[in-house]
């Protein structure tokens, strides 16, 4: 080591730059998380063991179901079942999950979801253990019941579900795609009611819209039809639970001797002729506060999920909430109402559950019961209330065994987070048991199942319709969904395929043409991600080319004079119902056009279900498509 | 110094005199901070390199920015950024020094000549080093800008190792230009440079014709490289631009060899 003429080491000025750099670098901030794929976020995992369902927890404070506990205590678990509720740890050779003040809570309880898909893998995720759906295909719940009593590992919440709602031919209930029976009259009520019973249903829904009403958007069911519905149900030992989205429809439901509604209401503010049926009739009330507030308000998802980095939220979830239902305008001052009816309700002693309408524009599945339960608070319930909401309150409306509660022979549901009487907390839990087997951090990584798509061809149609990859190509129309328009597929031997029929506009979302489904199945759907735009090639079909469309049929395809027509092209994404939009113009010569996945603002492109382009203008059409690709 | 030079001096070859490695860094440390002190005796230079690239980017990618293009402009304005202090530092001051006689003094030191290349090199990548810090202190700071910690340090060794080329260019500029005409000229090609290349404005919002041109521009290529380290708005493969940038740099080095060699022999 020499010294230098100032009697400084001559290595220790370009040994601080380095430092200086190094530290710079250092100090530029990383991204924040945005999937659950990437890397487990959560900082403490506790009990993350999931080869047993026997344990013991503590020393833990407790949210009963009905109120907290005031000293901290052991649960010990017993076979997925609560065995003990002690001071001390009442089996100290049992594998200890040791926590330190921590709350546990009883698995909480979605009071109002639709349940189809991945659903109920991603409310358990949140610390909601059951569900209660409040319209779905027997199929689903038929899948789900016989779980309902198991103690076996399950990464999925139970359900509970009304199945098939009653509601009035077109009515509310009818748009969603499901061939559904419907009800016209009251005579009709009791065979209704048995056919839902037998498909398993467990309680019954009911789509009511009072003839008084304000705002009719779709047909309803009458008020006669309404009382025989609830009758027949409670004949049949089945709660009747009535959709309803104003005030006068409320008070019809209420004197036709409902059990429950499925929503509070924002049209105006709540009167007392309406808090007095309900308080004397025993009716509980689900107000759906989350849906509520983002197709109104719209700030809670910003506020309480999307910029919070410690939430786990992968791509589906972040973009369901950040949607809203903008189509409608609802002024975001109707939410005061919901506040102040909500508010209401409970000062009258009216029990309030809470529920979602997940996987609605604007909720997502598991995490949005945490928002519910945030803006029950926000409305005026202590947090007491508000988690018993969640909790013993609809567990003993719908009367759920074992659940709801932590009290001994309960089953071992149970959810684990940093501070109880913070409700913030619930959307970062610690810990969820399902049947006592713990369920964070026991799984390698949400990846999505996706088949990733490789660069270039998708379909060529140079040999058949059959795409190069991916499950199908295939006509599709609104006939599915009791629409009455048609699209049929000619495959071409010069390699492209025909769609044409005809496209009519009696339905709410009509539709005709040909989809794409990327994906092993359309469950599973695609990943674009390798590309970066998916490009296609589109026209108007030619009148020579065309075999079983007539000349007519084609003018009638050109808009009068104009030689282009409109394309309507929806991609589906995974968990969720609405497609993004995008309008294609074409005309009778071959275009190509290419859509970036970049600008999908509403689409994880990991999971790409469908893609679907139909007719836009009312008639017959007849266009061609080829060369379907994924692009660099 | 207290070397034994008289010894060794028969050894050596020509001019240059025999220096141990010791010797030979102090040498070149010391050209490098004579030059960067010069550098930053010069506010006319200084300030205006350091301001643009950190104005630019906060006027458009900051308080005009629609969001999402931040990490894009932050390359693109890095690029913009380090490149004007290795061209003004050579183009101008070597035609400055030319000029004043101070390179022909440096020849006739007892130093090699390429010591006072190294030096200048060295100075303006400390320039261009201390520009990128500033700009992703802005980029952090105001532009919201988050990149994992290997990506922050590829975008800062891009930008650095993409000075080089533009150092050489610069050399030729300055071997070649008066300095009078210098700081015009170099104006000339920087700011048409920088705009063709795409730093100003996304590539794709030029006539067709221009971003056709922009390949033969050495600003796109390196611009290119860098979107690709950040991962944003590249084409697909970075090879044809690395390539690019290769062949330019040897295009320069031949052609301010040979503008050394005529400056030298017009001396004569």
């Amino acid at each position: 080591m020499t010294p230098s003429k100032n009697g400084l080491p001559f290595w220790l000025w370009p040994t601080l730059a380095v430092l200086a750099i190094a530290g710079f670098f250092s100090l530029l901030p990383e991204p924040e998380l945005q999937t659950t794929s990437q890397t487990e976020p959560a900082p403490q995992r506790l009990g993350s063991d999931n080869t047993t369902n026997s344990f013991v927890i503590g020393p833990v404070e407790i949210f009963d179901g009905e109120q907290f506990s005031t000293a901290l205590k052991y649960v010990e678990i017993e076979d997925g079942k609560i065995s003990r509720i002690s001071a001390q740890n009442p089996a100290p050779n049992k594998p200890l999950v040791n926590t330190n003040g921590q709350t546990l809570l009883p698995g909480l309880i979605d009071a109002h979801v639709h349940a189809f898909g991945d659903a109920l893998t991603r409310q358990s995720q949140y610390g909601v253990t059951t569900v209660l759906d409040m319209f779905t295909q027997p199929a689903v719940l038929q899948a789900a019941k016989p779980l309902r009593s198991e103690t076996s590992q399950s990464n999925q919440a139970d359900l509970w579900s009304a199945g098939i709602l009653a509601t009035a031919p077109k009515g509310h209930g009818t748009e969603y795609g499901m061939q559904i029976p419907v009800i016209t009259g009251p005579e009709q009520a009791l065979e209704f009611v048995k056919a839902r019973k037998a498909e398993g249903s467990d309680y019954l829904k009911i789509v009511y819209q009072s003839a008084k009403a304000p705002r009719r958007l779709m047909p309803s069911i009458d008020q006669a039809t309404l009382i025989a519905l609830v009758n027949a149900a409670h004949a049949e030992q089945m709660l009747a639970v009535v959709h309803i989205q104003d005030q006068q429809s409320a008070l019809d439901a209420a004197r036709a001797g409902a059990d429950g509604l499925v929503h509070g209401f924002f049209e105006s503010r709540i009167q007392d002729a309406l808090l007095t049926e309900l308080k004397n009739r025993d009716i509980f009330v689900i107000p759906t506060m989350a849906v509520h507030e983002a197709m109104s308000r719209h700030t809670a998802n910003e506020k309480w999920l999307l910029n919070d980095s410690r939430i786990a939220l992968d791509a589906v979830s972040r973009s369901n909430l950040a949607k809203s239902f903008s189509q409608f305008n609802i002024p975001a001052s109707l939410y005061d109402n919901m506040m102040a009816n909500t508010a209401a309700m409970q000062q009258h002693g009216i029990r309030l559950l809470a529920g979602t309408d997940a996987p609605n524009p604007g909720t997502a599945h598991g995490i949005s019961l945490s928002v519910e339960l945030l803006l029950l608070q926000e409305a005026g319930l202590s947090v007491e209330a508000a988690l018993r909401a969640a909790t013993s309150l609809p567990a003993t409306e719908f009367s759920l065994p074992e659940r709801g509660f932590i009290k001994i022979g309960m089953r071992a549901d149970l959810l684990l987070v940093e501070n109880g009487h913070d409700l913030l907390t619930l959307t970062r839990p610690l810990q969820v048991w399902k049947n006592g087997y713990a369920r964070l951090g026991t799984e390698p990584t949400q990846a999505s199942t996706a088949k990733a798509l490789t660069l270039g061809t998708l379909a060529d149609f140079s040999q058949s319709e059959m795409p190069t990859q991916g499950l199908a190509v295939s006509a599709t129309s609104d006939e599915m969904m009791h629409g009455s328009s048609v699209a049929k597929l000619t495959w071409h031997s010069d390699g492209y395929v025909q769609v044409h029929g005809n496209l009519s506009m009696d339905s709410q979302f009509p539709w005709a043409g040909v989809s794409y489904l990327p994906g092993a199945s359309f469950e599973q759907g695609a990943n674009f991600q390798q590309g970066s735009s998916i490009s296609f090639d589109l026209r108007i079909s030619a009148t020579a080319q065309s075999k079983s469309a007539s000349a007519t049929d084609i003018a009638a395809a050109k808009t009068a004079g104009a030689a282009s027509t409109q394309i309507q092209l929806m991609i589906f994404t995974n968990g969720s119902m609405q497609p993004e939009l995008r309008t294609l113009t074409i005309n009778d010569t071959w275009q190509s056009h290419s859509l970036k996945l970049s600008e999908l603002s509403q689409t994880d492109t990991s999971q790409i279900n469908m893609i679907l382009w139909s007719a836009k203008q009312p008639g017959n059409f007849s266009f061609d498509i080829d060369n379907i690709k994924l692009q660099h | 110094m207290n070397s034994p030079l008289h010894q060794q001096v028969t050894e050596s070859t020509a001019f240059t005199p025999w220096l141990s490695v010791r010797q030979r860094l102090q040498l070149l440390a010391l050209e490098a901070r004579m030059d960067a002190l010069s550098l930053f005796r010069t506010p006319g230079f200084v300030i205006p390199s350091l301001i643009f690239p950190v104005m630019f980017y906060l006027l458009f990618g900051v308080l005009f920015g629609q969001g999402g293009q931040n990490v894009y402009l932050l390359a693109s304005y890095g690029c913009f950024g380090v490149m004007g202090p290795a061209l003004f530092n050579f183009g101008v001051n070597v035609a400055n020094e030319r000029t004043q006689g101070w390179l022909a003094m440096k020849q006739i030191a007892p130093a090699p000549v390429s010591a006072y290349i190294f030096g200048k090199i060295c100075s303006s990548l400390g320039f261009a080093l201390i520009i990128i810090v500033l700009l992703f202190s802005v980029a952090a700071i105001f532009g919201g800008v988050r990149l994992e910690t290997h990506i922050w340090l590829g975008l800062a060794a891009v930008l650095m190792l993409g000075t080089v080329p533009f150092c050489l260019f610069g050399l030729w500029l300055g071997l070649t230009l008066s300095a009078k005409a210098a700081p015009a000229t170099v104006n000339l090609i920087y700011l048409p440079m920088a705009f063709l290349g795409g730093l100003w404005i996304p590539i794709h919002l030029l006539p067709a014709a221009l971003q056709q041109f922009a390949w033969a521009l050495p600003s796109y290529h390196f611009s290119q490289l860098a979107y690709q380290v950040v991962g944003v708005k590249a084409t697909a493969t970075s090879w044809p631009h690395l390539l690019a940038i290769l062949l330019f740099c040897l295009v320069m080095v031949a052609l301010a060899t040979r503008a050394f060699r005529q400056t030298t022999n017009t001396r004569q």
